[in-house]
């Protein structure tokens, strides 16, 4: 950071960036403005500062303060330092007798001399006489005429007006002179310290010849304050030279010139200025130049502070009584003219000062005689562009905000505070305007696309209704498709600028007279006069380019339009929902899409508010109950369970239909809760059936999407179980294939992670979703039900009926159970009996039923336990297969994954392919052979490495068993190894030829991590065989609630060097009961053991290492060391591993 | 007789450097009116004098060079000189004190200005010395004179060989440091022009100076963080390379539809980055890359032909830091083709920082052409 702060003048801590010291400081860039937008702070740059003390004088937080030399001198004085002080003649004005008594305290610490400023100042008013004497017939412009009396107006001179430097009359100041007469004249060559009010003073003695070797600068206020406690009455001490006439008086304005005056001629011209205000300066120089220099007075007394030294910054305010100064001032006043009163010639006064200087004390003028140092440096020029620059960045756009002036940043004007700005010393913050500005920009338009934010959209467009009722307005809301995309892809920041442009042109789209306005997300929002033209200026932008970011692809949006009615009440929230519901009808992401609001969308929007509403008090109220629709065994026509369907009466015992919320608690997030409701109520319901004696079969509850993909449901049904205690026969859950949007290998992985809570899963509505035959495939479902809604319609019982009859076979190959739902008439029965499908439900059979009913029903009916898996007793038809529109065909070409007919003859011992579909095909890496070539493969194969499965396959050859083989094959692209596990089945049989339908999975990742699992086992029976150390394997289970019950451990392995170090034989150890382990633990380490051991568990990702005392078989405790690593598996108990030595041995 | 020759010798010895350019400017058998000419540190004074004795007739300005280069020979020891005989008129002058107030001396401005007494086709030619923070300062005096005339200021600042941390300029035998000599050039035979040229290319990284020493060049924050923390960060660099790496790309002010590149001096470590031209608060700035340096030597010579087709002299002011660039990069010869040929005779300077009437830059050449 740039260096402030560290010059005599300083900032401190309580300063809060008012602006008053940059007002009132002569300097520009004296005072810098740093910090951030919530900590500023003006601080002092000690190079330019000038220490006329003007802001010290101004601050009103008592934040600008000095540094002297005060505590330096008193240090120096107690090490004995021998010391004069030059003391300025304000001082014994300011503090009466009590300047003497502090002069003696300071001499009783070790000052050796002091000097009263007023003798030098009567030097100095000599000199500056001898100096106009010489030069006052000289013209103006070769002639000095500033008084040097105020060392402050010196240095600003010297750095900052150039051209007043030859104007300063040559000569030293009051208190300089009393330090040159003090070093040269009366050789004291102590080091001097000055006592002053003035901070500037340093800056006259640093010009000085080395020799002055003035060190300690020290103010009034700080030494009194250093004395503040202390009696000072019993000291007293006079100075040891002082002046005799005006002297001591020239620390007030104006009399160092007064005391000038009575050299010259009364005519003579003389000025006072007691400040440095450019007004000052702008005088001073003025009368410099040429044509105005007959206006330059003979001496001008320039002050920095208005009441001269008395005021300097340096004194005690505490201290300070204008009467008392005053009343010595008139004293002194009048004894220093009175003294003199005979003397009324100027000459001739003259001639005595002149006498008693050169002839009595043998001044020398050369010794008073000085110049100055031209240290100016010439300030930057700022370039228009760059003026305008930060003038638009302050949001000053206008000559009315640039010119503003009012001066609270402490600048004359808004163009002086921009070169500020531009320098460096301030920044735009703090201009009250900029700020005034940006709050207003911020609160109404949005950083991002510079438009109007959704309030101040809502407020401008409702004015302009309520203003124009004659006129017809509409809204249009718009959404950038696939915005979350385009983020993902090139991050947020081009996201943002790609909002952007599309904001410009879409607010480009809606001048003059409409407006437009960014409310979030991808949302755009314009509120424009229904009128020829205007909805075409939107409609006619067809979508974005955003090639000048170098995006080449499309960016579109949908919008949705709202025509706003006359006279209406003006809802903007509501019209906005409506015309971003109409967007949400139609998207594209080739082209912007337009679509109209219409009111059908606004009743529906309407309606869905009213039932969430309801669900919601229905989910409070406990509205919800279970009914049953029964399912059937077609053949028996017993109970074999039901399907429990929730069931809505609301408080006003009204019957909602499960259509009318379904599908709205799902778009609403509200589905998961309705689950969980049934799900609790029929496990509630069961267990109770059970509790009372009646047998209840399976219950099939549904399963949302949502709670399928939720991660918590797993444990919402394992608690649900272990709650209520159920079987899991007793529940089955389904879940429907209408569900859209999900990945069907995910939904299968769901499915088959559900299915680990024990609970089967049927699929509802098979095939009316997309992920069909591939979840059977998956292997992952237990059941599906088919609705005969297929069956029906016009050809619905041939086509539906050979579909039904294809799945059928298909399901039942593959070992799952299919029942059919919504059987109507005897003849679907009969039909779904004659194609295997043996378990229905429908109106047929029943109603749906209370629990009541149902109950009563199961009574009166025979009921089945469970729906069985029919078994194949037939052969399927292969011929079906050749014929690509037969459903078999389609059905092994576009449902199954890998799969291979092949034909095996027994009696040639070889095997052809009769068939393969193309995901075999892809499966093999052959895409693009022809068969002939995949037959040449194939034969290759089964004749060579796969001889050994062609056995195997031998082996089933005429039975209904299915073969799983799995081998290694190597596909043909990259001729990487794939791991395939093969499940094959007999088809049909013809004479000696058997067709078979051989299924493919590529299980190579699995083989990997089987492999792994071999090497790890290998190495485990290794460690387990060691003779150093003891190693067993245990498997512990905590309770539900984890941590805090108690664990249940078995032994699984012990090792030989376990035993023996416990002595116990291994099948003493592996028939430990909880109790036996627990006693092998000596009681005091029992409960830090199964801590540690809980804590493995917690964190299986480290081992612990214990050690505890652990009983031997003789009675003995021996102190041993125990290591033990754990897995959490599958059910959530735990397997660990651990090892075992003595710690005494290791001692 | 010729209008004008260049002569160059890399000689390292101070007389014989003189004798053979001098040998060449005399062979055209009349005296010059003007003679600018560049040298290595060690031998400039020696020919400053030499030059004063030899033509004390002639106007001779100089400046201190990192490299000279004159007519497809480039060298960094030795003497180059432009000498002109025919068809203009000049005057003189210098600025003193220009690292704080050569404000002090624009009647010399002035003078020269009333001297030459018109200002039709006259440009201003400068060298500064470098270092001193005073280019800015010198141009805001020459526009307190010339603001709202009709005269352009072209300029460079002085350079020297590594390791010398003076540069020195001269007119008429005066040798002067902290200084800036000028010429009022009227050409009577024709325009005056000028091209500049950038090989950089701007990039999409902007920044706003928000802490800054205009008086010492240096930029302490840019967006309100740290300069050297920013540009680090930009430039992926690490604290050993960043001054290279910002060498390499450097940043250029944005003004009035223009990019006046600044070049690094030095990364200090308060974090602050000082530069070899001002900068102001609230700038905008844009991190620059290297362009297509043959591309743009392409469109150099095909603009600037434009401008005047054929030069009968053409001062080359080009940066120090993109010579350097060029040797670093094995650009130096396409560089010099370039200039040679096409721009009549031509003399280099090669220096710290060019100057294009109230602009001080870094980083860019300047072709002064004389019709």
């Amino acid at each position: 950071m740039k260096k402030y702060n560290d010059g005599t003048v300083i900032t401190n801590s309580d300063c809060i960036a008012c602006n008053k010291c940059v007002a009132h400081c002569p300097i520009m860039g004296a005072n810098v403005s740093v910090g951030d937008d919530l900590n500023r702070k003006i601080l002092v740059d000690g190079r330019k500062c000038t220490h006329c003390g003007q802001c010290i004088s101004v601050c009103a937080h008592h934040a600008r303060v000095y540094r002297d030399d005060t505590d330096a001198l008193f240090e120096d004085l107690r090490d004995g330092v021998k010391l004069s002080v030059i003391v300025d003649s304000s001082f014994f004005l300011f503090y009466g007798e009590k300047a003497s008594q502090i002069l003696g305290f300071l001499s009783s610490l070790g000052v050796e001399h002091v000097y009263d400023t007023s003798f030098g100042a009567e030097i100095s008013i000599w000199a500056h006489g001898k100096y106009i004497k010489d030069n006052q017939d000289k013209p103006a412009s070769e002639r000095a005429f500033i008084i040097n009396s105020c060392p402050s107006v010196v240095s600003t001179i010297e750095l900052y007006h150039p051209l007043l430097i030859k104007k300063i009359i040559p000569v030293y100041s009051s208190v300089a002179c009393t330090a040159i007469y003090a070093r040269k004249y009366l050789k004291d060559n102590n080091p001097f310290v000055y006592l002053g009010p003035c901070l500037s003073q340093k800056d006259e003695f640093s010009a000085m010849e080395e020799d002055i070797n003035v060190v300690y600068y020290v103010t009034y206020e700080h030494l009194t304050d250093r004395l503040k406690e202390r009696a000072l009455e019993q000291y007293e001490r006079e100075s040891d030279i002082a002046g005799v006439g005006i002297g001591e008086l020239t620390c007030l304005p104006g009399v160092f010139a007064e005391g000038l005056s009575l050299f010259f001629k009364i005519s003579s011209k003389y000025e006072l200025f007691t400040d440095m205000s450019p007004e000052t300066f702008s005088r001073l120089e003025m009368v410099c130049k040429p044509g105005y220099e007959v206006m330059q007075p003979l001496a001008a007394e320039v002050n920095a502070c208005k009441s001269g030294c008395l005021e300097g910054p340096g004194i005690s305010k505490e201290d300070y009584n204008a009467i008392e100064i005053h009343n010595r001032f008139a004293k002194a006043r009048v004894k220093a003219y009175d003294a003199n009163a005979a003397l009324t010639d100027r000459d001739a006064i003259w001639e005595v000062v002149n006498n008693i200087s050169t002839g009595v004390n043998k001044l020398d003028y050369e010794d008073f005689t000085r110049t100055y140092a031209d240290r100016y440096r010439q300030p930057f020029k700022i370039p228009a562009s760059t003026y305008d620059e930060i003038f638009d960045s302050m949001l000053k756009d206008t000559e009315i905000k640039r010119n503003i002036n009012c001066g609270s940043c402490g600048y004359e004007s808004c163009a002086e505070m921009v070169k500020a700005i531009a320098y460096g010393y301030n920044r735009r913050e703090n201009c009250i305007h900029y700020m005034n500005d940006m709050m207003t920009q911020k609160y109404t338009y949005n950083p991002i696309t510079g438009l109007y934010n959704a309030e101040v959209f809502h407020k401008k467009s409702v004015e302009i209704l309520r203003n124009n009722p004659d006129r017809k307005y509409f809204i249009c809301a718009g959404n950038v498709n696939k915005l979350r995309i385009i983020n993902d892809i090139y991050g947020y920041e081009v996201g943002n600028t790609i909002l952007n442009v599309i904001g410009t042109q879409l607010k480009s789209a809606a001048l003059p007279d409409g407006i437009c306005g960014y409310v979030g997300g991808g949302n755009f929002v314009l509120f424009m006069e229904y009128k020829p033209g205007t909805l075409e200026r939107i409609q006619s932008i067809e979508n974005f380019d955003m090639s000048e970011l170098d995006i080449h692809q499309m960016v579109t949006m949908r919008f949705g339009i709202y025509i706003i009615e006359k006279n209406k009440d003006y809802n903007p929230t509501a019209m906005l929902n409506y015309a971003f519901m109409a967007a949400r009808g139609n998207s594209s992401a080739a082209q912007n899409t337009f679509t109209f609001f219409a009111s059908e969308a606004k009743d529906r929007l309407s309606k869905e508010t009213e039932i969430i509403t309801k669900l919601q008090r229905a989910f409070d109220n406990d509205e919800l109950s279970i009914v049953y629709m029964p399912q059937i065994d077609i053949s028996t026509r017993a109970i074999v369970g039901a399907e429990g369907r929730c069931h809505w009466v609301d408080g006003d015992g009204v019957f909602h239909p499960h259509e009318e919320y379904v599908s709205i608690a799902e778009k609403n997030g509200m589905i998961r809760k309705l689950d969980h409701i049934i799900w609790t109520k029929a496990f509630a319901t069961v267990r109770r059936w059970l509790d009372t004696g009646v047998d209840s079969p399976q219950i099939d509850l549904f399963m949302s999407m949502e709670s399928l993909m939720a991660e918590d449901t797993f444990e919402i049904i394992s608690r649900l179980r272990d709650e209520y205690k159920i079987s899991n026969h007793h529940i089955r859950f389904e879940i429907t294939e209408r569900a859209q949007g999900y990945d069907s290998k995910l939904l299968a992985k769901r499915v088959r992670y559900m299915r680990k809570t024990g609970f089967k899963i049927a699929i509802c509505d098979f095939g009316a979703g997309i992920a069909s035959l591939s979840t059977l495939l998956e292997g992952t479902v237990d059941t599906i039900r088919i609705n005969m809604d297929i069956y029906k319609g016009e050809g619905g019982e041939s086509r539906g009926g050979m579909i039904l009859a294809s799945i059928a076979r298909m399901t039942k190959d593959l070992g799952v159970t299919i029942e059919a739902d919504n059987v109507e008439n005897e003849a679907q029965a009969g039909f779904l009996m004659s194609v295997g499908i043996p378990i229905a439900q429908g109106p047929l059979f029943s109603q749906v039923l209370t629990e009541h009913e149902y109950l009563k029903m199961l009574k009166t009916t025979k009921k089945k336990a469970v729906a069985e898996k029919i078994k194949t007793i037939g052969k399927i038809d292969a011929a079906r297969f050749y014929n690509s529109s037969s459903n078999e065909s389609t059905l092994f070409e576009s449902y199954f994954g890998p799969a291979v007919i092949a034909e095996f003859d027994e009696k040639e011992n070889r095997m052809d392919v009769a068939r393969i579909n193309s995901n075999g095909m892809k499966f093999f890496g052959c895409e693009g052979k022809s068969a002939a070539e995949f037959q040449a493969l194939f034969s290759d194969y089964i004749n060579g490495t796969g001889v050994a499965q062609r056995e195997k396959i031998r082996g089933i050859l005429g039975s209904d068993e299915e073969l799983v083989m799995t081998f290694p094959i190597h596909e043909q692209v990259n001729f990487s190894e794939i791991w395939v596990k093969c499940y094959v089945k007999e088809l049909s049989r013809t004479d000696y030829r058997h067709m078979l339908f051989l299924r493919l999975e590529d299980i190579s990742s699995e083989q990997v991590v089987e492999d792994a699992l071999d090497l790890s086992n290998k190495q485990m029976s290794f460690f387990m065989n060691s003779p150093v150390c003891g190693n067993c394997i245990i498997h512990a289970r905590l309770s539900e609630n984890r941590l805090s019950d108690n664990l249940r451990i078995t032994m699984i392995d012990v090792n030989k060097a376990f035993c023996e170090l416990l002595g116990y034989t291994k099948a003493e150890i592996m028939g430990w009961t909880e109790i036996e382990l627990r006693d092998a633990i000596h009681p005091m380490d029992r409960q830090y053991f199964f801590d540690s051991i809980r804590s493995v568990f917690a964190d299986d990702k480290n081992a612990c290492l214990l050690e505890f005392r652990a009983q031997n078989k003789a009675g003995y405790y021996k102190p041993v060391k125990y290591v033990m690593a754990s897995k959490q598996i599958e059910d959530g108990s735990f397997m660990a591993y651990v090892n075992l030595v003595s710690a005494e041995e290791n001692r | 007789m010729e209008r004008s020759i260049s002569a160059i010798s890399k000689n390292t010895d101070e007389e014989a450097a003189f004798k053979e350019v001098t040998k060449q400017i005399d062979a055209v058998g009349a005296p010059p009116i003007v003679i600018l000419f560049f040298a290595d540190y060690q031998i400039f004074k020696y020919a400053s004098e030499q030059f004063r004795k030899k033509y004390p007739q002639s106007q001779v300005m100089g400046s201190t060079t990192y490299m000279n280069l004159v007519n497809g020979v480039y060298s960094h020891q030795g003497l180059s000189a432009l000498a002109i005989y025919t068809d203009i008129e000049v005057s003189t002058g210098t600025l003193l004190e220009i690292d704080r107030h050569p404000m002090n001396y624009v009647g010399r401005v002035e003078n020269a200005l009333k001297e030459l007494g018109t200002e039709e086709n006259t440009c201003c030619i400068e060298f500064c010395t470098a270092f001193s923070n005073g280019e800015e300062l010198v141009l805001d005096t020459f526009s307190q004179t010339l603001e709202g005339r009709n005269i352009p200021v072209f300029g460079g600042s002085g350079g020297v060989g590594d390791g010398i941390e003076e540069t020195l300029v001269s007119l008429n035998g005066q040798v002067l440091r902290k200084a800036c000599v000028f010429m009022f050039i009227h050409n009577l035979n024709g325009r005056i022009a000028f091209y500049r040229e950038n090989i950089y290319k701007p990039t999409s990284h902007c920044f706003t100076v928000t802490g800054v020493e205009c008086e010492e060049r240096t930029v302490y924050e840019y967006n309100d963080r740290p300069a050297a923390d920013v540009i680090k960060e930009v430039l992926d660099a690490t604290d050993e390379n960043l001054l290279q790496q910002h060498n390499l790309y450097p940043v250029g002010r944005l003004a009035d539809n223009n990019i006046y590149i600044m070049d690094v001096k030095s990364i200090n470590p308060d974090r602050s980055i000082s530069y070899y031209a001002r900068v102001y608060n609230m700038t905008r700035m844009v991190l620059l890359e290297p362009d297509d340096f043959e591309k743009v030597w392409k469109e150099t010579r095909v603009e600037s032909r434009k401008l005047i087709a054929d030069p009968a002299f053409t001062l080359v002011i080009n940066c120090c830091g993109r010579a350097k660039k060029f040797e670093h990069m094995g650009f130096m010869d396409g560089f010099t083709d370039m200039v040679s040929g096409q721009y009549g005779s031509i003399v280099t300077l090669s220096g710290y920082g060019e100057q294009l009437n109230d602009v001080h830059l870094n980083q860019t050449l300047l072709l002064v052409m004389f019709e």
